[in-house]
């Protein structure tokens, strides 16, 4: 198969997707118990199934949509459906998130630029590409 | 159109009549400046443009550096520094517009003044940086 440009991840916040972005990712946790024992001859034990499972969304770019920055200042105390649209046709991956972090930046001599996380509050939904 | 050609226009439409009574301003000077009278001064030619990207993912955009020349055959630099300083003035962190396009900033680089090797020019050279970025 052949690779993708990063231009084909997009993140949708609130049905809008993100513009001035120049850097986005995507992470997904399972955090699995460990019930190692003696028992386990030295060997780590997990359980099948993750005590935790979340997604972390993290998105930086030029601040060029004041609208949107409005929006995620709201969302540092309200959840948004966040959609995170996979490379070509791999899918989606949408939920509720929380904007855990936005930070602005601005040399003297460049322009302003914008940091975000997004966590996960609640399932989070996989739909595969057609 | 190249975003060379956009920070061309932007400049040329900011500084043309705006430099000092008597300074014309050119992209291709009709005279090179040794041999040429020195009625035909003083005068200034943009060129030696360099273009990098500043893309995003749903905009296309580009940092433009624009030298510029000053030209003169006044006594001493004064002359050649204060059309400069009206330059000067004019581009940096100024607020450019051009339809359909966004400028981010416009920031001065460095400045120099020098004697022509022909002996009675003054040469000014100053560069400027814009940011610019194509309205989707």
């Amino acid at each position: 198969m052949a690779g993708t440009n990063g231009r084909s991840l997009t993140i949708d916040w609130a049905s809008t997707t993100l513009v001035g972005v120049r850097s986005k990712g995507y992470t997904i946790t399972n955090d699995y118990v460990d019930v190692t024992t003696d028992d386990d001859s030295g060997w780590r034990t997990l359980l099948a199934n993750p005590g935790l499972r979340s997604v972390e969304v993290t998105v930086s770019g030029i601040s060029s949509d004041q609208i949107l920055i409005a929006e995620m200042m709201e969302a540092t105390v309200d959840s948004e459906t966040l959609t995170v649209q996979l490379p070509t046709t791999t899918g989606t991956l949408a939920g509720a998130f929380l904007c855990s972090s936005f930070e602005q930046t601005g040399e003297h001599d460049g322009a302003v630029e914008f940091t975000a996380t997004f966590m996960s509050a609640g399932t989070v939904t996989y739909t595969a590409g057609t | 159109m190249s975003f060379l050609n956009i920070a061309q226009q932007i400049i040329f439409d900011r500084l043309t009549g705006n430099l000092g009574s008597g300074v014309s301003l050119f992209d291709t000077a009709p005279y090179l400046p040794e041999g040429a009278p020195s009625t035909s001064f003083p005068y200034v030619v943009m060129g030696n443009d360099t273009g990098v990207p500043f893309d995003t993912d749903d905009q296309v955009g580009a940092e433009i550096t624009v030298t510029l020349h000053f030209w003169s055959r006044a006594e001493g630099f004064n002359q050649v520094k204060t059309i400069m300083q009206a330059a000067y003035d004019r581009l940096n962190r100024a607020s450019l517009s051009k339809t359909g396009y966004s400028v981010l900033d416009c920031l001065h680089e460095f400045s120099e003044a020098m004697d022509d090797p022909d002996g009675v020019t003054k040469h000014g050279i100053q560069r400027y940086r814009l940011t610019i970025q194509k309205v989707t």
